[in-house]
């Protein structure tokens, strides 16, 4: 297993189980090679520093007058 | 037609739904006033479609589709003369990815960066902006609405081998922008 297939099946194996000799040569590879456990490591931390760029707690104060808003809109709508 | 449990599911739905309906509409436009509306106008639209809607898909899914097309047409006509959103082809896909890995399948460069998270915010933005539209749609949707990987295939229509491709493609392009330490 080079590079390419190493890293293509951390995120292949999401969607499709990897076969016994994958996993083995997986294995085999992130134990031998830096940079592709460099590059697991990061496909994780990618994930969760997209999730934090959005946080934003003023944001939770305008959902709940927002909420009102739109039951009232809807109530309107559905008068007579 | 639309009677009082009809009514009181959907009330459900806007309470359940709105937070994250509104912050995705915030992350795209980077506009708070602006969001606001477009969820409002999502959840009218959702209301007045509702027998459209035939439990195919979970209501959050459903409600994020009428978010998509509202966010897009709001995009579509702020920039009349831009080029619209198109997908990237397998051509150019292989192109921009070609540098990544030499022949044998090895990455071709280690300037290897440790990426902590802290650091990576600054540049997060402008190198998400950076990747081809429906990619950094998949991501986002993976990451931000934390979709589950066949919710996306669906809405995206995207094989599961297309799904992790590009996930991988995305994840290797990201490592590379961010961890180039010069200006973008």
């Amino acid at each position: 297993m080079n590079c390419k297939k190493a890293s293509e099946a951390i995120e292949r194996r999401e969607v499709q189980a990897l076969s016994f000799a994958e996993k083995l040569s997986l294995k085999w590879h992130l134990l031998n090679c830096s940079i592709c456990r460099a590059h697991a490591r990061f496909s994780l931390t990618i994930g969760a520093a997209i999730r934090s760029s959005q946080l934003d707690a003023k944001v939770q104060a305008l959902e709940n007058t927002l909420k009102k808003r739109i039951q009232n809109i809807i109530d309107e709508t559905t008068k007579d | 037609m639309k009677d009082k449990t009809a009514r009181s599911s959907f009330n459900d739905w806007v309470n359940a739904y709105t937070g994250e309906l509104l912050r995705w509409a915030i992350y795209k436009t980077g506009d708070h006033e602006l969001s606001q509306d477009i969820v409002q106008d999502t959840f009218v639209a959702a209301w007045q479609g509702l027998d459209g809607f035939q439990n195919q898909s979970t209501p959050r899914t459903w409600l994020f589709s009428i978010l998509r097309r509202k966010i897009a047409d709001w995009f579509r006509s702020r920039d009349r003369d831009a080029l619209g959103k198109e997908s990237i082809s397998e051509e150019e896909a292989e192109t921009l990815f070609q540098n990544h890995f030499d022949a044998e399948g090895r990455w071709s460069s280690a300037d290897f960066e440790n990426n902590e998270v802290e650091e990576m915010e600054e540049k997060l933005q402008l190198c998400l902006e950076k990747l081809p539209d429906n990619w950094r749609d998949v991501l986002e949707s993976k990451y931000i609405q934390c979709m589950k990987a066949d919710e996306i295939c669906q809405v995206f229509g995207l094989s599961p081998t297309n799904y992790w491709q590009i996930i991988h493609r995305t994840k290797v392009l990201m490592r590379s922008c961010l961890g180039t330490r010069e200006q973008v």
